[in-house]
């Protein structure tokens, strides 16, 4: 059943809008209605209707975009999938799964665990629905044991619009317009047509425990040197130890957070069990390293993901022993969708948020430029905000699947998420200026003067990922390049794009351009 | 859809070579007498049928007789069309550009016109929709409370709304349209013509890739479609024109060249009534006379006049003048004495004398030269 929300609708302020209280930005920019569909059919029966009334359709599965490409649709059409939000064993006696576009991780991550004992190697935010995480790539605490989540799909059902403007369903895997499946394995949701399935064969197996310790360091202590020295020992490792296949079931995070009252750089290390052996040494390993840096200190819950830095009064610091982390450790479900998961605040936050894949460890340069970034006065304003820098690499960095995928960025050692966050409208454009001018200063150290303020692809980055969409990028002719590499993958995706949405139905700022 | 006519007959063509002919019998220095001397601005658009690189300009002339001298050159991105407030000194811009401040779209600009000396300060430039690229026309409402305006390669339309002082606002209703077949034989919708009727917010838009002419009713929010009338394969229709009666819409075929008589029935489009078929495919642009009796074709290596029935509507060729180049712009003054025409390959800009008596143009005489120009408009003084 369609159940359609129109301006007079009650309902109608709220689903207008996603996570990001942000957008649209002004009442102009909103959608005429919602309409959530609670089946295939349903979203046939819409996308026909709005494509033949003459509207611009845009998709919402879970609302966490990070930018306004879903409802930003002036007077348009928002086609809601959240309830199409199943997981379950594959259609028709066929081995493998089925998951829904609306269907969030968290629940994908528990009925996928209690049916089959098995997950997806998804993301680390559970309110997140699957038809933006899995279009856009998808990464996350077992990324680097088993790669990113597209690696794993292996067919898709769309509905796509033809030439003509009729609305057809599609079943697309390797056999299948392998053109359009590649292109469908991570080169960004809102492109080519509706997604309402996706396939997966076979999925690994789902660890049994997480535990998960901390290092922290204050910044009313910190200099720049002690700075320097922990954020390379973070890299060091990454570069070097962190790519042996055994210490690849960890998950590590590193939050440099600006610097204030009680602030703090935090680093956590996350150990999956696989095989009821619990062996922690390899993040003891890791975690003894910042022990030389100077006064780290014990959290007594140790942050899992950037999206759980403490608002409020912050965790107790303890003092750190050498191989004696404390570990908070639980079963591996629990422990990955407890807590609010990086629910986020479900349209009440404003956001901002930036990204780059990193080669190598940090240069010198780079990090006096973070350095002076993070300890920089804003008048009137507390910056807040955080540059999280994830373990990356491992399983992930298989070269070929750059070519059965469209997520080309395959040698990277750390992933960076630039976030910031805020209530009031008001510091808007404050807010946004700081941050593009910190990323555009921190990313002309190691950039040559035509690349200079992005992380263009060198030999230290690897440019941006699609599912942390960044508008500030668009004024760079270049940024597809950024986003989906130099290897002749863009021009691919706009061939794919012309073939299948020849009439560019589906588009949004940052879409694939033809 | 039936085709009531053929090409343009053998009869047709020596009728109006026999009607040329007479003419140069007559004493063409008393007729030209009479007439005031052309005196205005005019508007010359450059750049935009080319705009990759959004280069261009909005070159100004003060127009006096058969001298005109450049008042004004200003850099402009990519203008494709020019429109003129009916009844304010405010000129609109269409900028054919497939981006706008790095996002996919094109962008509409309004300029003040100084009364005096014809000068163009920039009032505000307003961004299309996203995906709205490369927009190549717009049209005034007759209340002139919106522009409409047709996004040629992105396949939408846009309706601004207009402020009292003439300003254009954001869009206020997006139309996306979609082409024609399925699977590797397709077509994209091209709108590259639109028109309002004189009665109001009833719009007809020519659309070469759709093969179409289609009636929409814009309103505040809204451009609903009315009606799709598709035109004989091939054709591609790419310019509008309504008669002064508003019972008529001819339409010019970028494909074949052809001219195609629709009566309107109410605010409907029938089928074609007659289909003027060009020797030479390359028919390129109409325009009306302002009495409304003669319609204007370049192209083909003509300049035509077609004489219009006023009760039928239907088009009898009357004279045709060689012209050796490619026209990109042809417009009428205010007071029908004088067709404007642009060259696509050369940059003239010649002024051609009109005799509405006998629909017959005098020797144009060349009077500037704007490269790449491809609109064309005058202002009386």
């Amino acid at each position: 059943m369609i159940s359609t929300v129109d301006k007079q609708d009650p309902r109608y302020p709220v689903m207008r809008r996603g996570k990001n209280a942000r957008f649209p930005h002004a009442d102009s920019d909103a959608v005429s209605r919602i309409e959530v569909c609670e089946s295939v059919a349903d979203v046939t029966e819409v996308l026909q209707h709005t494509v033949s009334a003459g509207l611009r359709p845009t998709v919402r599965s879970g609302g966490h975009c990070y930018e306004d490409f879903v409802v930003n649709n002036p007077n348009g059409v928002l086609i809601d999938v959240s309830l199409l939000d199943h997981t379950t064993a594959a259609a028709g006696g066929k081995s493998g799964y089925q998951i829904g576009p609306g269907a969030v991780l968290g629940v994908v991550y528990t009925e996928l665990y209690r049916k089959y004992n098995v997950t997806v190697p998804g993301g680390t935010c559970y309110s997140v629905a699957a038809g933006g995480h899995l279009s856009g790539g998808g990464y996350g605490l077992l990324t680097r044991l088993h790669g990113l989540s597209v690696d794993w799909i292996t067919g898709f059902d769309i509905l796509t619009v033809e030439a003509n403007g009729k609305v057809i369903r599609r079943h697309v895997d390797r056999q299948h317009e392998p053109d359009l499946f590649r292109a469908l394995r991570g080169s960004g949701g809102g492109n080519y047509g509706v997604i309402t399935n996706f396939y997966f064969d076979r999925l690994p197996t789902a660890p049994q425990t997480l535990s998960t310790a901390g290092v922290s360091f204050p910044w009313e202590t910190m200099t720049e040197e002690k700075f320097v020295h922990i954020v390379q020992t973070y890299g060091t490792y990454f570069e070097g130890r962190g790519q042996e296949p055994d210490t690849w079931p960890m998950f590590t995070f590193m939050g440099l957070t600006h610097k204030g009252p009680n602030g703090r750089i935090y680093i956590s290390a996350s150990w999956h069990d696989l095989d009821g052996k619990n062996d922690l040494s390899v993040p003891n390993e890791f975690l003894d390293l910042f022990l030389k840096c100077g006064d780290a200190s014990a959290v007594d819950e140790a942050l899992l993901t950037s999206h759980q830095i403490p608002t409020g009064r912050p965790p107790e610091p303890s003092p750190c022993i050498a191989g004696k982390h404390r570990y908070t450790t639980g079963p591996w479900l629990d422990a990955t969708v407890g807590g609010n998961g990086g629910a986020g605040a479900n349209g009440t936050t404003r956001g901002k948020y930036k990204s780059c894949y990193m080669k190598k460890n940090f240069t010198p340069d780079e990090l006096h430029r973070i350095y002076a970034q993070l300890t920089r006065d804003i008048p009137g304003m507390n910056p807040g905000g955080i540059i999280a820098v994830d373990s990356y690499g491992g399983a992930v960095n298989k070269a070929h699947l750059a070519d059965e995928t469209a997520m080309p960025q395959r040698a990277s050692i750390m992933k960076l998420q630039y976030q910031m966050y805020w209530q009031n409208p008001a510091e808007d454009e404050a807010r946004l200026k700081y941050f593009d001018e910190l990323y555009t200063d921190i990313y002309s150290a190691n950039v040559d003067a035509s690349h200079a303020g992005t992380p263009f692809h060198n030999e230290y980055y690897e440019g941006c990922y699609i599912n942390y969409p960044d508008a500030d990028m668009i004024r760079y002719p270049f940024w597809p390049e950024l986003y989906y590499g130099q290897k002749g993958l863009y021009p691919f995706l706009q061939k794919v794009k012309k073939k299948y949405d020849p009439n560019n139905i589906f588009h949004h700022g940052m879409a694939i351009r033809t | 859809m039936t085709r009531k006519s053929g090409q343009w007959t053998r009869r047709q063509f020596n009728q109006a070579l026999a009607v040329a002919a007479a003419w140069t019998l007559l004493d063409r220095r008393s007729l030209a007498t009479t007439r005031p001397p052309l005196a205005g601005f005019a508007f010359v658009a450059a750049g935009g049928e080319s705009p990759l690189d959004q280069r261009g300009s909005i070159q100004v002339f003060q127009v006096a007789g058969s001298r005109w001298n450049t008042v004004q050159a200003l850099s402009v991105a990519a203008p494709a069309h020019l429109e003129l407030h009916p009844h304010l000194p405010l000129l609109y811009a269409v900028h054919a550009v497939g981006l706008w401040n790095s996002l996919p779209r094109g962008a509409v600009s309004a300029y003040d016109i100084h009364p005096a000396t014809g000068h163009l300060t920039l009032r505000v430039t307003q961004p299309l929709s996203l995906a709205a690229i490369y927009p190549r026309h717009a049209a005034l409402s007759p209340d002139v409370r919106h522009l409409l305006v047709a996004a040629e390669d992105g396949g939408i339309y846009n309706l601004l709304p207009l402020a009292p002082d003439g300003s254009p606002g954001p869009p206020t209703a997006i139309r996306k349209e979609h082409g024609l077949g399925e699977a590797g034989d397709v077509k994209t919708a091209r709108p590259r013509h639109v028109v309002f009727h004189p009665s109001g917010t009833t719009a007809f838009t020519a659309d070469v890739g759709q093969e179409s002419i289609s009636t929409f009713t814009c309103e505040r929010d809204s451009i609903r479609l009315e009606e799709r009338t598709c035109s004989h394969a091939g054709a591609g229709p790419s310019q509008l024109i309504h008669s002064s009666s508003g019972s008529c819409v001819y339409a010019l075929h970028a494909g074949d060249g052809s001219i195609a008589v629709h009566r309107l029935e109410g605010l409907q489009i029938a089928a074609a009534s007659q289909i003027l078929s060009s020797r030479r495919p390359d028919t390129a642009r109409m325009a009306l006379h302002p009495t409304g009796r003669f319609l204007i074709t370049a192209g083909g290596g003509n300049l035509t006049t077609l004489a219009i029935d006023p009760r039928s509507g239907s088009l009898t060729a009357i004279s045709s003048m060689s012209q050796q180049q490619h026209p990109a712009g042809i417009a009428f003054t205010p007071d029908g004495n004088h067709l404007i025409s642009i060259q696509d390959d050369s940059g003239e800009i010649s002024q051609a004398p009109f005799h509405a008596a006998a629909g017959i143009f005098d020797a144009p005489q060349i009077v500037a030269r704007v490269e790449a120009a491809c609109s064309v408009l005058f202002r009386s003084a």
